[in-house]
C-alpha cells in the first residue's frame, strides 16, 4: 500500500539541505532535553560545588569524596594557612567506584597536583543499587557527556540493577519532568548558566549541629574487603597509576565500625604495595584534636567545629609533605577575594556552632534541676530549652479542661489539640517535629527527627507507646499526657514526666529511674 | 517491552537503521527478526508456538486450497479444508482467549445437572495479540479461497504477515494483500522517516499527555461513587470515550507511525469518529479494520447466504419491500456485534459491544423515515454546522453510554454503574464541578489544563484531517519555523507533561489485551 507522501519521496531525497536540516533539527531537540533537563533535575545540595568545579582556576589538591569530605575539609582554611588552593570534588551518598569518573571529570577541567582520596565510601560499596549515589554526581552533567555516561554504566553493571530503571538515569528528564513545582525557585534555573555558577566554600559543607558519641561503634568483627571493594580499590589504585596522578589516600573521621575498621586495615595494605599513602585520621584524632562530645553531627559526620581541626590537620600534613606550585598574582587575587567572602559565612558559622554549643552546655547543666521540678511552669520553662527534644505520648484523647495558662500556652504554641487525639508527637527547637495520629493507615510507622531520635511507634490492641532506639520503649499511661524528655547532644532519656490533670496548678510526677 | 517505552524506541532506531543497512534482499528478513525479538521481549516466549501452530494450518490448508481451487471436483474438499482451519483457528483462540465464554457455560450447565464438573481455565497464557492476528489469519484463508488473494507459498513470510511486530498488541488487522509490501525492496526516504516520527510524536501526545491523565479521573469516580456521586458519575461517561480513543488512536499512531519508518503503510483504523452523525457513520471511522473485517467474513457471507437470502424474499413478501429489507439486515447485523463481542473476549463485552450497539444501529435505522419528515416539516438545515454538532453529540452520547461495560470487568458490575447513573440523576448539581472536588480525584488544576490544551490540539488536529486527509499535509505547507515551533514543541509537551517514568506506572494500553 502506498503512502500519502509517495509522490515527493525520490524529489526531497536528492536535495543536500534536508539531510543538513534534519542534523540541524536533531541538535536541537538534542539540545532542547539538554536543557530543558538541567532546569527540571533536582537540586542536590552539592550541584553547584561540582558545576562550579568547571570554572575554577588552577588548584594545588583536589579532594575526592562523599558528603564525609564536604563536612571534613575547609579547602580556603587551606589557603588562608598554607596558600595551598584546594577544592572538595565530593557528591553526597557518592560511591568509592565511581571515583575514576569523578577524577576523569577533575581532569578534564584542571590539572591538581595532587589528589586526595577519601576512602570512607569504601566500605558503602555493594551490590546493591542506591539512587542518590549515581544521581548525585550524574544529574550535573550534560546528558551527552561521555564521562557522565561511563559514569552509570560502570555503576550500574557492577550491581544487580533492574533494567527498566535504567533509562530514566542516562535520560533523568524521564525522572524529574514532574518536578515542575521547583520551577519558581530561582536556583533551578541556575543551571541554564553553567559557566557562571561558583561554589565561594570551594565544595564545603556547614553543618552547625552537635551530637556527642562514643569513639567507636559497637559492632561484630569484621571480615576485612568484599570482592567488590578489591576490586574497586584496585581499579583506582590502576587509575592513578596508568594516568600517573600523584594521589594521597585519607579516611575523614567518622563514628566508625570494627567492621568499617577492618576494610581499611586490609586497604591500607594493598594501597602501601602500590606505593601509595594511606592516612587514616580516625587513628589520629588526638591529634586532630576531634572531641567525640562536640566535633559531629552525626555518626558519619563532623561538624563545623570538627572540619576546622581536621582542615588543620590535613593541610599542616599536605604542607609539610608535599610542595605545591604557587599561584599567579591573578589567582591569588581570586583567591583572596573568596576568602574575604568565606570569612563572613566561616564567622556565621562559627557564631551558630558556639551559640548551638552554649546552649547545648546549658542544658547538659540544667539536667539535674529539671528532674527535681514539681511545677509544670518552671519544668517546662528548663524542657523547652534549646538543648532538649520533648516527645508526647498519649494513649486516647484526653478529656481535660485545661486551666492552667502555660499548659495552654505550651498546647498553643505547639498547635497541640489534645482532644483531637495526637498520639505521639516531638518537638524539637520549638517546632513540631513528628505528629503520629492512631489510625489503621500507619501503624509501625517510623520517624527519624534527624538528630537525634529514631524512633518506632508501637501501635497494637495491647500496648501503645514509642521505641526511641538506643533509650528505651515507653508506653502510653491512661488518661495521663507523657512528656519524654531527651537531651539532643547525647541522645539520652533526661526526664520522664506524667501529667494527669490539667486542673488548676498542674502538678508533674516524675517515673523512677532518670537521672 | 509496550510500545510506548524508551526499549521500543530504541528498539525502532537500531531497527531501522539495520534496516536500511542491509541488502534489499533480506529486508523483510530483518523485518522477521524485529517481530521475534519483540514478541519475545513483550510476551512470555514459548507462546509463540501458537502463532507458528496458526501460520502452519493456514500454510498448509491455502497451499492446498490454491493449489485445487479451480479443479471442479476438489470444490468440496477446498471449502472443507478451508473450514476446518478456520475453525481450528477459532478453536485455539477460544480455548485460550475465550476462557470465560466456556468455563461460563460449564457453570451454567453444573447448576442444571450438578455432575458435570466446572472448567477451569487452562494454565497457559495466551499469545501476544492473539485477537488480531486470529482475525488476520481467517481473513487470509478466506481471501485465498474466494480467490481474492494468492497463497503464500514461503511459510516463513506468512509467519511474517502474522507476526509483524508493530501490528502485533494492537492491530490493525490487516488484509494479506495489503501486507505484500512487507515482502518488498524499500529504498531509505527521509520523508518516511520524517512522517513516520511524526505520527509515533503524536501518537504519544495523545496517550501520554491526554488518555493518562483522563484515566485517572475516570477510574477515581467508578473506584468510589459513594464519595463521588451526582454529576461525576456522567462526567466519567462522557469522558471515558476520550480516554478510549486518545488510548487507543495514540497506538494506532505509534504503530502505523512505526510501519510507515519502514516504508510500510497500514491501513488507518480511525477516522475522526466523534464527527459522525450517526452510529452507521461512526462504526466506519473507529476501529475500521476490524469492522471492515466483521463486514466483508461475517456480514456479507451471512447476508449472501442462501438461508438469508430466501429468508429475506420470506419477508418482503409477507411484510412488504422495507420490511423485508430491514429484518434480514438487522439479524446479519445481530451476528455481526455477537461476533464482535465475542471477539473483545468477555461476557458482560456482548451486552456492551453486541446489544448496546446493535440496538442503537437498529433504532437508527429504524426511526430515519421519521427522523427525515420531521426535519423536512421543521426545516431544520440538515447541513448547517449546529445540526451536525447536535448529531455528533447525539452519537458520542450514544457510544459513551454504551461503552461503561468497557469501564467494568464484569456484567454485574456494569449493572452497577448504570445503577449508580440512574439514581445520579436526581442529585445532579453542576456546581460540584467548581468546588474543588475535582482535585480529589487524583488530578491537579495543571493535569485538568492539560486535558483541556490536548483535547484542543486533538480537535484542531481531527479538523485538520478531515479538511486535508492528514494534518501533516497542512503542518507540511507552513514554513520552515513554524514547522519546527509545532514539532518542538509537541515534543516538549511530551517530554515534561507526559506520564511516563519512574514516577508513574507503566502505561499499557486498553486495546492491548485483545
Amino acid at each position: 500500500m502506498a503512502g500519502p507522501f509517495s509522490k515527493d519521496k525520490e524529489k526531497i531525497l536528492a536535495k543536500p539541505k534536508v539531510i543538513l536540516s534534519f542534523f540541524l533539527f536533531l541538535c536541537i531537540v538534542v539540545f532542547c532535553v539538554n536543557e530543558v533537563s538541567y532546569i527540571f533535575r533536582y537540586n542536590y545540595a552539592h550541584r553547584d560545588a561540582l558545576i562550579g568545579f568547571e570554572n575554577e582556576d588552577h588548584v594545588n589538591v583536589v579532594f575526592v569524596g562523599g558528603s564525609n569530605v564536604r563536612c571534613a575539609i575547609q579547602p580556603l582554611e587551606g589557603w588562608k594557612e598554607y596558600g595551598i588552593t584546594s577544592y572538595n570534588y565530593a557528591a553526597n551518598a557518592a560511591k568509592f567506584d565511581l571515583f575514576p569518573r569523578y577524577m576523569d571529570v577533575i581532569r578534564k577541567y584542571n590539572s591538581p597536583e595532587l589528589f586526595v582520596i577519601d576512602l570512607r565510601t569504601l566500605p558503602l560499596v555493594v551490590k546493591g543499587v542506591e539512587e542518590k549515589a549515581i544521581r548525585g554526581w550524574a544529574d550535573c552533567y550534560d546528558i551527552y557527556d561521555p564521562i557522565r555516561i561511563r559514569g552509570i554504566c560502570d555503576y550500574f553493571f557492577r550491581r544487580d540493577y533492574d533494567l527498566n530503571e535504567i533509562p530514566s538515569f542516562f535520560l533523568d528528564i524521564m525522572r524529574f519532568h514532574t518536578q515542575d513545582k521547583n520551577l519558581g525557585v530561582n536556583t533551578q534555573w541556575a543551571p541554564l548558566k553553567r559557566s557562571e555558577i561558583r561554589d565561594i566554600t570551594k565544595g564545603a559543607d556547614d553543618v552547625c549541629e552537635i551530637n556527642a558519641y562514643n569513639t567507636i561503634m559497637l559492632t561484630p568483627e569484621g571480615k576485612g574487603m568484599s570482592e567488590l571493594q578489591m576490586k574497586v580499590l584496585k581499579e583506582v589504585l590502576d587509575y592513578c597509576d596508568n594516568n600517573h596522578l600523584n594521589a594521597l589516600f585519607i579516611c575523614t573521621p567518622y563514628i566508625l565500625s570494627k567492621e568499617d575498621y577492618d576494610v581499611f586495615d586490609a586497604a591500607e595494605k594493598i594501597i602501601s604495595e602500590r606505593g601509595y599513602t594511606f592516612q587514616n585520621l580516625n587513628d589520629h584524632c588526638e591529634e586532630i584534636g576531634i572531641d567525640f562530645n562536640t566535633h559531629f553531627c552525626d555518626v558519619n559526620h563532623t561538624n563545623y567545629l570538627g572540619a576546622k581541626a581536621v582542615s588543620a590537620y590535613i593541610f599542616n600534613y599536605l604542607s609539610s609533605n608535599y610542595s605545591f606550585s604557587e599561584q599567579s598574582a591573578e589567582s591569588a587575587e581570586k583567591w583572596n577575594d573568596d576568602y574575604s567572602e568565606y570569612s563572613i559565612i566561616s564567622a556565621q558559622r562559627q557564631s551558630a556552632i558556639n551559640a548551638l554549643k552554649d546552649s547545648l552546655d546549658e542544658a547538659k547543666e540544667s539536667e539535674k534541676e529539671l528532674v527535681l521540678e514539681s511545677d509544670f511552669r518552671d519544668w517546662l520553662r528548663i524542657a523547652n530549652m534549646k538543648g532538649f527534644s520533648l516527645v508526647l505520648i498519649q494513649d486516647k484523647s484526653l478529656d481535660w479542661d485545661v486551666d492552667n495558662e502555660d499548659f495552654e500556652s505550651f498546647l498553643d504554641t505547639n498547635g497541640i489539640i489534645l482532644n483531637m487525639g495526637t498520639n505521639v508527637l516531638t518537638i524539637r527547637d520549638g517546632k513540631v517535629r513528628f505528629d503520629y495520629r492512631k489510625t489503621n493507615d500507619n501503624k509501625g510507622t517510623t520517624g527519624n527527627d534527624r538528630c537525634p531520635i529514631d524512633f518506632s511507634i508501637i501501635d497494637t490492641d495491647d500496648e501503645f507507646g514509642i521505641d526511641i532506639n538506643g533509650v528505651g520503649v515507653f508506653s502510653s499511661c491512661n488518661n495521663a499526657l507523657r512528656i519524654l524528655v531527651i537531651n539532643n547532644q547525647y541522645r539520652r532519656l533526661v526526664d520522664d514526666i506524667i501529667i494527669e490533670n490539667a486542673d488548676g496548678d498542674l502538678a508533674i510526677e516524675h517515673i523512677a529511674g532518670c537521672r | 517491552m509496550t510500545v510506548v517505552s524508551f526499549y521500543y524506541l530504541f528498539f525502532l532506531a537500531i531497527g531501522v537503521l539495520i534496516y536500511y543497512a542491509v541488502p534489499k534482499k533480506v529486508q523483510w528478513i530483518i523485518l522477521l527478526l524485529l517481530s521475534l525479538i519483540f514478541y519475545v521481549s513483550a510476551a512470555t516466549p514459548y507462546t509463540i508456538v501458537f502463532l507458528i501452530a496458526s501460520t502452519i494450518i493456514a500454510y498448509t490448508s491455502t497451499i492446498y486450497i490454491y493449489r485445487h481451487k479451480d479443479a471442479e471436483i476438489y470444490a468440496k474438499t477446498v471449502s472443507i479444508v478451508a473450514i476446518v482451519s478456520v475453525l481450528i483457528n477459532i478453536l485455539m483462540w477460544f480455548l485460550l482467549k475465550g476462557s470465560a465464554f466456556w468455563i461460563l457455560g460449564s457453570i451454567l450447565i453444573n447448576k442444571v445437572i450438578p455432575g458435570v464438573p466446572v472448567l477451569r481455565a487452562l494454565p497457559v497464557v495466551s499469545a501476544l495479540g492473539m485477537g488480531y492476528y486470529t482475525a488476520q489469519i481467517i481473513g487470509y484463508i478466506l481471501d485465498v479461497l474466494w480467490g481474492n488473494a494468492d497463497a503464500q507459498k514461503n511459510p516463513i513470510k506468512l509467519f511474517l504477515f502474522l507476526c509483524f511486530f508493530p501490528q502485533l498488541t494492537v492491530g490493525p488487522v490487516s488484509r494479506y494483500n495489503d501486507l505484500l509490501v512487507l515482502y518488498d525492496y524499500h529504498k531509505f526516504s527521509y520523508q518516511n522517516i520524517c512522517i513516520g516520527a511524526q505520527r509515533i510524536l503524536w501518537g504519544f501526545f495523545k496517550k501520554l499527555v491526554i488518555s493518562d491523565r483522563v484515566a485517572i479521573i475516570v477510574n477515581s469516580i467508578w473506584n468510589d461513587t459513594t464519595t463521588y456521586g451526582g454529576v461525576w458519575p456522567w462526567i466519567a461517561v462522557f469522558l471515558y470515550p476520550l480516554e478510549i480513543y486518545t488510548d487507543f488512536s495514540g497506538c494506532m499512531d505509534v504503530v502505523l507511525g512505526t510501519s510507515e519508518l519502514f516504508d510500510i503503510h497500514l491501513s488507518e483504523n480511525f477516522r475522526n469518529p466523534f464527527f459522525s452523525r450517526n452510529s452507521q457513520e461512526f462504526w466506519q471511522r473507529w476501529h475500521i479494520t476490524l469492522g471492515s473485517w466483521a463486514r466483508d467474513y461475517v456480514y456479507y457471507p451471512v447476508m449472501k447466504s442462501r438461508w438469508m437470502v430466501n429468508f429475506g424474499k420470506k419477508c418482503k413478501k409477507k411484510y412488504g419491500k422495507r420490511w423485508g429489507k430491514f429484518i434480514p439486515w438487522s439479524l446479519s447485523m445481530a451476528i455481526l456485534w455477537f461476533v464482535m463481542g465475542v471477539w473483545h473476549g468477555s461476557v458482560h463485552h456482548i451486552f456492551g459491544v453486541s446489544l448496546w450497539f446493535w440496538l442503537a444501529l437498529v433504532i437508527s435505522e429504524l426511526f430515519e423515515p421519521i427522523t427525515k419528515k420531521i426535519t423536512c416539516v421543521l426545516r431544520i438545515k440538515t447541513e448547517s454546522f449546529g445540526w451536525h454538532f447536535y448529531q455528533s453529540g447525539r452519537t458520542y452520547a450514544v457510544y459513551a453510554l454504551g461503552a461503561v461495560f468497557f469501564t467494568s470487568s464484569s456484567l454485574q458490575i456494569a449493572l452497577a454503574h448504570y445503577r449508580v447513573l440512574g439514581s445520579s440523576l436526581s442529585q445532579l448539581n453542576p456546581w460540584t464541578l467548581f468546588d474543588g472536588t475535582v482535585l480529589n480525584l487524583g488530578v491537579s488544576w495543571k493535569d485538568i489544563n492539560l486535558i483541556i490544551f490536548g483535547c484542543v490540539c486533538l480537535i484542531l488536529a481531527d479538523y485538520l484531517r478531515e479538511r486535508y486527509d492528514y494534518a501533516r499535509i497542512w503542518v507540511r505547507n507552513q514554513s520552515f519555523g513554524f514547522r519546527w515551533l509545532i514539532w518542538i514543541g509537541i515534543f516538549l509537551v511530551v517530554l515534561i507533561y507526559g506520564m511516563y517514568g519512574p514516577e508513574y506506572n507503566s502505561s499499557t494500553f486498553i486495546y492491548q489485551g485483545f
